[in-house]
């Protein structure tokens, strides 16, 4: 399939979709109103509709996606991107528990390994130096509040 | 206009907007500078440092971001030739060559001149012309407004890339309706929410600028492995910046050219500085045609001051739609569109009458911003190009965590990160497939505005579409914009040059 093609597909059934739940929306006008809430959304997925449609119907020279996509990424950075997409979504679920600090230092960390760098001690100073600077400058500088989180919280109490 | 201009000098010579605009000229140039990352994403990544700000010093720090991002680009054009702005890919023809000769510092030094020339001109232009348009856009209703909007959002997909027409207008109808998700202003019902509290208040510009630009730029970056380039930068003689008066006298004309050019250029929707710097380098090749010693792709020295000056013409001309009628004209203005909006502040002639230090302030600090790029850019470009050779296995994590800690700082919701990695996965997905991503930003910030207007416009008439042709000037206006629409078809015949967003 060719690279038009499956961005008009991708596209389409976008559209599609958006244009079914947009039929779930009142279709009648409040009294001070002239357009109801549903309208425009299913204006603009006829619209999208249609214009992927042309892109998938309209025969245009497009490189096919496998000799193109596939063939010119490196599995080693695809991994490496499917890693950052974890990571980043470990660093969401972490940030209530572990806190600003301990979840930012794990994220850097994490995403210098990665990306390649092997050096513990390197990879050590770098994250906790930069996040403590960046923590500091936020709460202490810019007057900005960051949850210590579930952790933090726990271990300030026992310290008190 | 005697005390407009007064009111923005005294705004802007502030000791913390001077500052503003040394750290936006700075800041803007370093991320400009690494490939792969473009003034969208230097803007974005700007935006919540500068809730804390006055709506003025905001404005300011992101002009200088603009400016010192498309400097900063044109060093790593001339220097590594990857152009980290599309805006700077013509840069790289001549200034690449010329580095490659060893005089990569007088090609900074013809880069930083031409640049200073053609965004100090532009200013003038536009602290001319923008009092006027925003006089008579004053007079504007709904329904021009309406017709204005729909002429911005098609101009960006018309000047698209040769054969991304269509693609850039399906893909601006998919920021349309992104725009819609959350609660409807005017009948409060709530649209594409599933039943989502995340989503009541919609989706963040904020969120939606850092997921498809610096997340899926910087995970682009990974994913093609352009490890190579970078590592050889073209440095020799960085320090020598010395321009002859010979030569100097040489791209004068070039750049008073360019400059008009790229200004005009600029105030087009949807033309921008990408599009302008191609134009102007073509005019000049035209006017040379053999008159000069060095071929132009060799290192001829017009062939690099003329996109130079162009560039930052159109990107101050870029401010003048945004500035008076409050339509952007671009991806780049778009998100200082949005940030201007989550300051309160709603462009258009409104911010002319209504907010005149913002207004004015914006066009003085063009001049300091000019100013500044050039006294503090050129003798610190030694050191700034270093930041070229930073290993990407430091630099990746980092711009992943400033730009999901910059949409976090706002919400404090984790909710925003992980739709973030969602949109960030589409965009990359879209990216490979060459659909342009800055018309969507363009169709997400107009959305809400457009359906506005519409609502507006049908309810004074009616409920009847009389109203698009009633005023003369919404006629004019979708005249103009059916003609944009067609150009497409006026480009198969005849060819215009391949850009990429900006």
């Amino acid at each position: 399939m060719s690279k038009n093609r499956l961005g008009a597909s991708v596209i389409l059934v976008f559209s599609g979709v958006y244009g079914y739940l947009a039929l779930d929306l009142p279709s009648i006008p409040s009294f001070e109103d002239a357009v109801a809430p549903s309208s425009l959304p299913i204006a603009l997925s006829i619209v999208g509709v249609a214009v992927s449609m042309l892109i998938f119907l309209i025969p245009v020279e497009s490189p096919s996606i496998i000799t193109t996509v596939f063939s010119a990424i490196k599995p080693k950075n695809l991994y490496r991107v499917g890693g950052l997409l974890t990571l980043m979504v470990a660093y969401g679920v972490s940030m209530n528990p572990l806190g600003f600090l301990i979840s930012t230092v794990l994220f850097l960390a994490t995403g210098f390994w990665i990306m390649g760098e092997r050096e513990p001690k390197t990879i050590l100073i770098i994250s906790t130096v930069t996040t403590f600077v960046f923590w500091l400058s936020l709460t202490q500088f810019l007057g900005i509040y960051l949850d210590s989180g579930i952790i933090g919280r726990l271990v300030s109490e026992l310290l008190n | 206009m005697l005390e407009g201009i007064l009111t923005g000098f005294s705004t802007a010579f502030t000791l913390t907007n001077i500052c503003m605009v040394f750290v936006g000229v700075v800041a803007g140039t370093l991320i400009g500078m690494l490939p792969g990352l473009g003034p969208i994403s230097a803007i974005a990544l700007m935006i919540p440092i500068t809730y804390g700000f006055d709506s003025a010093s905001g404005l300011i720090l992101m002009a200088g971001v603009y400016y010192g991002a498309v400097f900063g680009g044109s060093t790593s054009s001339i220097l590594i030739n990857a152009p980290g702005v599309a805006g700077t890919v013509a840069t790289a023809f001549d200034g690449y060559p010329l580095a490659r000769k060893g005089q990569a510092g007088k090609a900074l030094a013809v880069a930083a001149y031409s640049s200073f020339a053609g965004g100090t001109i532009g200013a003038v232009f536009l602290l001319l012309g923008a009092p006027v348009l925003a006089g008579v856009s004053v007079s504007f209703q709904s329904a021009d407004y309406f017709s204005l909007m729909l002429m911005g959002l098609v101009a960006v997909s018309a000047f698209a890339p040769k054969g991304q027409f269509l693609k850039a207008v399906v893909i601006t109808v998919v920021g349309l309706m992104l725009a819609t998700v959350g609660t409807d202003n005017v009948s409060g019902i709530q649209r594409f929410t599933f039943g989502q509290l995340n989503l009541v208040d919609g989706i963040s510009f904020l969120l939606l600028a850092m997921a498809t630009f610096a997340l899926s730029e910087a995970l682009m970056m990974v994913l093609e492995g352009e490890d190579t380039h970078l590592s050889s930068p073209a440095t020799s003689n960085l320090r020598q910046l010395r321009v002859s008066k010979q030569e100097l006298k040489e791209i004068v004309p070039t750049i008073g050219r360019s400059s008009v050019l790229g200004f005009l250029t600029g105030i087009l929707p949807g033309a921008g500085a990408t599009i302008a710097s191609f134009l102007a380098y073509g005019m000049e090749q035209a006017i040379d045609s053999s008159k000069s010693d060095v071929q132009f792709g060799e290192g001829n020295l017009k062939g690099l001051a003329a996109p130079e000056t162009a560039n930052n013409a159109a990107s101050t001309g870029s401010f003048v739609p945004l500035l008076t009628l409050g339509i952007p004209g671009s991806g780049t203005t778009a998100v200082v569109l949005g940030a201007l909006i989550s300051y309160g502040v709603q462009p258009g002639p409104q911010l002319y009458t209504e907010n005149p230090q913002v207004f004015w302030s914006v066009i003085i600090s063009m001049y300091l911003g000019n100013v500044v790029l050039l006294i503090l850019n050129l003798p610190l470009i030694p050191y700034i190009a270093k930041l070229i050779t930073l290993p990407k296995r430091f630099l990746i994590p980092f711009i992943l965590f400033f730009s999901l800690i910059g949409v976090y700082l706002v919400s404090f919701n984790t909710f925003d990160i992980y739709l973030m990695v969602g949109f960030a996965i589409v965009a990359i997905l879209l990216r490979f497939l060459d659909f342009p991503m800055a018309p969507m930003l363009l169709g997400f910030v107009l959305g809400g505005l457009l359906e506005d207007n519409l609502r507006r416009a049908l309810l004074i008439s009616g409920g009847q579409l009389d109203f698009l042709w009633q005023r003369p000037i919404t006629l004019g206006i979708l005249i103009v914009t059916v003609v944009i629409l067609l150009l497409p078809l006026y480009r198969r015949i005849n060819t215009f040059p391949t850009t990429r967003e900006d």
